[in-house]
């Protein structure tokens, strides 16, 4: 028996409140959170994408695990057309996984390969190690993200992210989505 | 006749309606066995018909439910779309949904489901067929190997 994936953008740290939405900015000299200048990158975000973080029964693992970024805000947008997404802007990469019978979950440190993600899902990135700490290219499901060992605990992969603005930037709002994509079933 | 109760009628019986498990009214697999019994989503989970393999698609390797049963035909039901794959003699099928989840700089958190993938693998593991009923382009795309 299995219910859809209950998939949660979450902090990396107490409360692991859940994330409203990404928000690159820049600290420097003269202040922090600033808008992103041309040439330099963002301050790195971390967050967490839980299954399952309130424990309801019987949901299903999230398989075939991915990452990666398109332009616009409406996600049906999908259309690799500007320039955060044409031009790989966004970068990111695993920092750790873990799972448990209850939240948050026990953390287990590994610092994946830094990918430039966009353009389509050829650009995607693949979390090295699921939340079950089965490495993805020798495990029979490639990386997931289950709900503990059980269906009815929790399971995470935790990520950092960060801009890579281009020189070219310019003064302007960029909107953008970074996007899981996973197969489940019932 | 041997007497043996038919495939689909040794499987367990969902106990959560097509809603309750997170599928949208229209969304559904049925598949035909080889004994001529047919099971539909709406009455059983493909996780009680399959088990988790690792096939190879084009080039990459990827997770599967493929089914333990032989199988005559599945179909997929996803959004007005379907497609159905007759599985040869010596393959067996997989489907699952495919979901997304969105978060961005400037709008919150979103999920939804992009539509349903129906496949056959081989004695090898190797993806024969793969289709994807697309729910945002609202086509049915796929190959064949």
């Amino acid at each position: 028996m299995a219910t859809a994936p209950i998939i949660e953008f979450r902090q990396n740290i107490a409360p692991y409140g859940v994330i409203a939405a990404l928000v690159y900015a820049q600290s420097a000299l003269g202040g922090n959170d600033l808008p992103v200048l041309g040439g330099e990158d963002s301050k790195i975000i971390y967050f967490r994408v839980y299954n399952n973080y309130g424990r309801s029964t019987g949901i299903a693992n999230a398989n075939n695990l991915r990452v990666t970024v398109f332009d616009g805000a409406d996600p049906a947008s999908h259309t690799y057309a500007q320039s955060p997404a044409s031009q790989s802007w966004v970068r990111i990469f695993e920092t750790g996984f873990g799972e448990n019978s209850t939240p948050p979950g026990v953390f287990t440190q590994f610092l994946g390969q830094d990918t430039a993600i966009g353009r389509s899902l050829i650009d995607a990135y693949i979390p090295e190690f699921g939340s079950d700490g089965q490495p993805a290219q020798t495990n029979t499901v490639y990386p997931r993200l289950r709900a503990g060992t059980d269906q009815n605990g929790v399971g995470f992969i935790e990520f950092a992210t960060y801009i890579e603005a281009p020189d070219s930037l310019g003064f302007a709002t960029y909107a953008f989505a970074v996007s899981i994509v996973y197969d489940w079933t019932s | 006749m041997t007497g043996l109760p038919n495939i689909a009628s040794r499987l367990p019986r969902a106990t959560r309606s097509l809603e309750e498990r997170g599928l949208p009214v229209g969304s559904f697999f049925e598949v035909e066995f080889e004994d001529g019994s047919i099971a539909r989503e709406s009455e059983h989970n493909w996780s009680d018909i399959a088990e988790p393999r690792a096939v190879e698609a084009l080039g990459f390797q990827k997770a599967a439910h493929v089914s333990r049963f032989r199988v005559k035909r599945i179909t997929v039901f996803h959004e007005g779309l379907s497609t159905t794959l007759e599985v040869p003699e010596g393959c067996l099928p997989y489907q699952a949904v495919r979901a997304e989840t969105v978060v961005g700089p400037q709008m919150p958190r979103r999920d939804r489901i992009l539509g349903r993938v129906v496949g056959i693998v081989n004695e090898r593991g190797q993806i024969v067929e793969e289709r994807f009923l697309d729910a945002v382009a609202g086509h049915v795309t796929g190959y064949r190997r």
